[in-house]
């Protein structure tokens, strides 16, 4: 697959990342979803409110499949993995999450314009820097986990795989390279 | 896994292919036929049809080979390939289990910016640059189970370091220690004027753990030798002793010590053999 098409997936798989915080974000807000007005039997607070959050939350997992599917037809499989040491990420990853859905909480309609300057300046780090490992807490409703992965050479890397409660000493067979540092293992 | 080997020292490695219906591609890309295959001779010269084979032991293949294998086990653990090292590449090789293909990369198979005409339907310009032309003949096959084949050894030897020790030159003390040996009168010889040949013999000579020139059984049966094939000009002295003068007479010698001269025995003449090897080698 052309590089191109590499480039827009991992995007998109950043995007999904960190869709949670546009989630809180919106929800604090109450910003009305463009286009769309509830019929008046449903446009009361409460369901209204219900209405809104259950579509968004919705797009939100939509957004998250699409995002895995992506992977699995840009990114091809082959790649091998010997590790040495397992750790699973899910308590070190999810802290960060939720602090920035706090910050998205904290952040009123009248700090838009900050927010948009936050997120462009980790879009830049992000595109410059492509030590990341798109972990995203939707996947983790889809069955998929998050390890740090150490091998005999030293490197550290992220596992995406179905398999849960890994430990010690693994080979990995028909990984897809989304980074040199992220893999994702095709499901058994 | 189809794998590059780059330039430099550390000989690092990086993925080409690992997906499978990349790998699928290569399938035209097969070890050799390994029917005729003889014991690498240097003396020697090879046939078309004919590969040379080294059988390496347990610190060689992990000297020569470990390397090869590391990174298929975990491509993780390198990067694929990026156009700006297309450059660097010395060698194409294939990992099929424990068996490993390998194909040398030189200057000749790079592509810089060339244009062809293609004519699959509609003629068409295309134009390639940072491209390698892989023929899928392979320079080298390790076969998993020790034994390394090639065709040409000065093409493959920067791939695996450390057999240059199979045909190794000996070094400055070792061409002391032969010359130093008590079975020889040697007399006006510059070690630093051996040449690369002789340094090669010397250096098999002291490895053949079976010709031991201190042992008086060995001297004689070499002195018996000598008398026997005179007209090769291997001349002994009052006390017994070999005589090496010029370097006419260490080709004499080290001829002498390699078992080179023979009687025909379809003729009956006296004849000097390029180059020796035992039966069961030579047939292998």
């Amino acid at each position: 697959m052309s590089t191109l098409f590499k480039i827009i997936t991992k995007f998109v798989l950043t995007l999904s990342s960190f869709s949670g915080v546009a989630y809180f974000f919106v929800v604090i807000n109450q910003f009305d979803i463009p286009y769309v007005s509830l019929p008046s039997y449903a446009q009361g607070y409460t369901t209204g409110f219900i209405i809104k959050n259950v579509a968004m939350v919705a797009a939100l997992i939509g957004f998250s499949y699409v995002s895995l599917k992506l992977s699995q037809l840009v990114f091809k499989s082959g790649e091998t993995l010997s590790a040495t040491e397992l750790k699973p990420i899910e308590s070190t990853a999810m802290p960060t999450y939720i602090g920035l859905f706090v910050i998205a909480l904290g952040l009123g309609a009248d700090k838009l314009r900050e927010a948009v300057i936050v997120l462009v300046v980790l879009m830049v780090l992000w595109r410059l820097f492509e030590r990341v490992f798109y972990f995203n807490p939707i996947w983790l409703f889809f069955g998929y986990r998050f390890y740090e992965v150490r091998t005999a050479h030293g490197n550290t890397f992220t596992l995406v795989t179905k398999r849960a409660d890994l430990k010690g000493a693994m080979e990995f067979q028909n990984l897809r390279r989304i980074n040199n540092y992220t893999y994702l293992e095709e499901e058994l | 896994m189809f794998m590059a080997k780059l330039k430099g020292r550390r000989g690092e490695c990086r993925v080409v292919f690992s997906a499978d219906e990349d790998i699928a591609q290569l399938n035209f890309y097969q070890p050799p036929a390994t029917t005729n295959v003889r014991t690498y001779n240097p003396d020697e010269s090879l046939e078309s049809d004919e590969w040379w084979y080294v059988d390496l032991d347990e610190n060689q293949r992990t000297q020569m080979m470990a390397g090869y294998y590391d990174y298929p086990q975990s491509s993780a653990d390198t990067n694929p390939i990026h156009s700006d090292e297309y450059v660097n590449i010395e060698a194409l090789y294939l990992v099929r289990g424990q068996q490993i293909l390998f194909t040398k990369i030189t200057d000749r198979y790079r592509v810089r910016n060339k244009r062809f005409i293609r004519f699959d339907g509609d003629p068409t310009l295309d134009e390639q640059s940072d491209a390698v032309e892989f023929t899928g003949i392979p320079d080298a096959y390790y076969d998993g189970n020790g034994r390394l084949y090639f065709k040409n050894y000065s093409t493959i030897r920067p791939l695996f370091p450390g057999i240059e020790d199979f045909f190794r030159e000996a070094t400055r003390q070792e061409k002391e220690t032969f010359l130093n040996k008590s079975f020889f009168a040697v007399e006006g010889i510059d070690l630093d004027k051996i040449g690369i040949r002789y340094a090669k013999k010397i250096a098999v000579v002291l490895a053949d753990s079976s010709l031991d020139l201190d042992d008086p059984v060995m001297q004689q049966k070499l002195r018996d030798y000598s008398a026997r094939y005179e007209e090769a000009g291997v001349n002994v002295d009052e006390s017994g002793k070999l005589i090496i003068r010029t370097n006419q007479d260490l080709g004499g010698v080290l001829n002498l010590l390699s078992g080179r001269y023979f009687l025909s025995e379809l003729t009956g003449e006296k004849m000097v053999a390029q180059a020796t090897a035992k039966i069961d080698e030579a047939v292998a």
